[in-house]
């Protein structure tokens, strides 16, 4: 048995015994997750654009995260449409940061790694930044309008007659809390994907003049500056949409008593 | 009154981000490395390329006009040339208006090359958008979620150094030491110093530990089949401790920000309610997690795996299989995402039950 294996036995073992027969989805989730973003990459090389895959391949991730996590329906649908709403405006600003940027394909590190490869493919790199800015940042959106949604729908249900102000003072409170801690996750996270790179970069003394124009370093900062920004647009937008959906059910209800 | 403050407070929001965009278009005097502007670009014919494994691609040839900005010869302008590809893998196509370090091609500096895009601005620029954003939506709290990142920034450069001086021998144990510090430091930060901060730090670290020995364990067992370290980029030392310290610190954000949920919401629970029993509180904790588990594996996942994109394109089209471009491009970071996401799961039951030790509760 090789590593991935083990370790999926182990992982798949743990979230039964831990989440019970969610486990199973949330497994079965992240299987057809890789499905997914396999076949994206395979699409890429294929020649299919790659910003239009994107858009389509993350509306499906999307759905699989949010609706195989175990919140219930009010909360999933909200939290789909809120961050497919996020996810597209960040492919806008991912595709505005490499049309300056340029920071496609591969940086002047990357040296011996690509020698012996035919870089003519024909695939357009430029768009595969784009691709992957908006990809990483997708499961950190999911999560943030999932925990914001569920967490205000509480507070509506615990203060029945809560006026839109009063929802936006604790949205900002719960998101205050929830940016906080996603900020921590996808910090630690890029660190441990890019830890190699900044241990070549203090080794290499690269100074902070070199840094900060450097291919590589410009592209995973804006990964980590593009999805922190995604999930502070999360906070407002869950909020609004939360309180209209409030407004919205309260006013069929009493439709529906004024008929009866 | 306060209409006009917001006013204000909009006035040197967008006067900051002006400035800062000003600031990076002319400190062209700043760098050491001549800087220049491109103030002309002609574009030859397309010519059409087919390389071995049947990849078609256009590469085109530019003349460049570019005037210094910098230097003992800067305001006079020059000629080059540049050749850029459809791919564009490691070239770029230049436009008139950006700026670029050069390289002088001869003693007598009369002729150039361009060596790399100047990319200060969209960098800067883009730094300030989230730091408004923070602020705006966040306030005080965004300030106090920045300076966490900063410490944390600080520790890490910090234990870079350290593991370099020590020529990388070392460096498990320093990363050990680092997450503890990691650990004190933003859970402190976002806790205060309460008793679910101590419930929080305790099981970030145990689950943390537990599935880094879960890890170390599988490859003994395995005999670390399938595993290639030469596959891990970028590495000027062993690419193995690299990578099984990335691997200790990799979930370590997801894993607080899950101690910190469950801790302070099982916290809130026996103040409102100092009766409620301790099984109770511990089956609140369980529910708590298993909400949260599911989408904070995904945050991981889609970072460790969309990383690899550039590199598993190229592999494909260079006429490898399936097989050889996984286990040479994606194979680390799905090691990477399924070690996080035992550390993930496991770190639920350990935060449900210390926080019934040490939050209190009935018996």
């Amino acid at each position: 048995m090789d590593v991935i294996s083990a370790l999926g036995l182990v992982l798949l073992v743990l979230l039964v015994a831990v989440c019970g027969k969610s486990g199973l989805t949330i497994f079965f989730g992240l299987v057809l997750n890789f499905v997914l973003l396999f076949i994206t990459v395979t699409l890429f090389g294929l020649g299919a654009p790659p910003i239009i895959t994107t858009l389509l391949v993350s509306a499906v991730i999307l759905a699989v995260i949010v609706f195989f996590s175990a919140a219930g329906n009010r909360v999933t649908r909200i939290a789909y449409v809120v961050s497919l709403a996020v996810m597209m405006v960040l492919c806008g600003l991912a595709w505005l940061i490499q049309y300056f940027a340029n920071i496609q394909g591969f940086g002047n590190e990357v040296g011996e790694d690509i020698g012996g490869f035919s870089l003519l493919i024909g695939v357009p790199f430029g768009q595969i930044v784009v691709a992957i800015l908006t990809l990483s940042a997708l499961g950190a959106v999911a999560e943030a309008s999932i925990a914001v949604t569920s967490g205000l729908f509480e507070v509506a249900d615990t203060v029945p007659n809560i006026t839109p102000s009063q929802l936006f003072a604790d949205g900002q409170v719960i998101g205050g809390k929830i940016i906080g801690t996603a900020l921590n996750t996808l910090f630690f996270g890029f660190f441990g994907s890019y830890l190699a790179l900044f241990i070549w970069f203090v080794q290499l003394k690269y100074s902070p003049g070199l840094l900060l124009n450097d291919k590589l370093f410009i592209s995973e900062a804006a990964s980590v500056l593009l999805s922190t920004m995604g999930v502070v647009a999360t906070v407002p937008l869950s909020t609004w949409v939360v309180s209209w959906s409030l407004r919205h059910g309260k006013a069929d209800k009493k439709k529906k008593e004024v008929k009866e | 009154m306060s209409n006009k403050r917001w006013w204000w407070i909009l006035i040197v929001i967008l006067m900051t981000g002006a400035f800062a965009l000003l600031v990076t278009r002319v400190n062209a005097g700043w760098y050491s490395q001549p800087v220049g502007q491109i103030t002309a670009v002609h574009n030859g014919a397309a010519k059409k390329n087919t390389d071995e494994h049947g990849n078609t691609d256009m590469q085109t040839h530019q003349t460049l006009t570019v005037k210094m900005l910098n230097s003992a010869q800067r305001g006079r302008s020059f000629t080059t040339g540049n050749t850029f590809t459809r791919s564009g893998a490691v070239d770029q196509p230049y436009r008139t208006g950006q700026q670029v370090f050069i390289t002088w091609q001869n003693n007598t500096h009369t002729k150039l090359s361009i060596t790399n895009q100047k990319r200060d601005t969209v960098i800067v620029l883009l730094a300030w958008l989230v730091v408004v954003m923070l602020m705006a939506i966040l306030r005080w709290r965004g300030a106090v979620a920045i300076f966490s990142v900063v410490a944390n920034v600080c520790l890490f450069l910090i234990a870079i150094q350290l593991e370099l001086l020590q020529y990388g021998a070392s460096m498990l144990w320093i990363f050990a030491i680092l997450t503890v510090l990691f650990t004190i430091v933003t859970l402190l930060l976002i806790l205060g110093w309460k008793r679910q901060f101590v419930v929080a730090s305790v099981a970030t670290l145990a689950g943390t530990f537990i599935a880094y020995g879960i890890f170390i364990l599988v490859l003994h067992l395995t005999g670390e089949e399938g595993l290639h370290y030469e596959a891990v980029a970028y590495t000027v030392q062993q690419p193995k401790p690299i990578f099984w310290a990335s691997i200790m610190i990799g979930a370590l954000g997801a894993i607080m920000d899950e101690t910190s949920d469950i801790s302070s919401a099982l916290a809130q629970i026996v103040v409102e309610t100092p009766t409620v029993h301790r099984w109770q509180l511990f089956r609140s904790g369980m529910n708590i997690g298993r909400e949260i588990v599911g989408p904070l594996i995904s945050i991981l996942f889609m970072i460790f795996m969309a990383d690899t994109f550039p590199m598993a394109v190229l592999y494909l089209d260079n006429g490898n299989s399936f097989a050889q471009t996984f286990t040479w491009t994606m194979y680390l970071g799905m090691v990477q995402s399924l070690v996080s996401a035992i550390g993930i799961v496991i770190t639920v039951p350990l935060t449900s039950i210390l926080s019934v030790f040490w939050l209190g509760g009935r018996r």
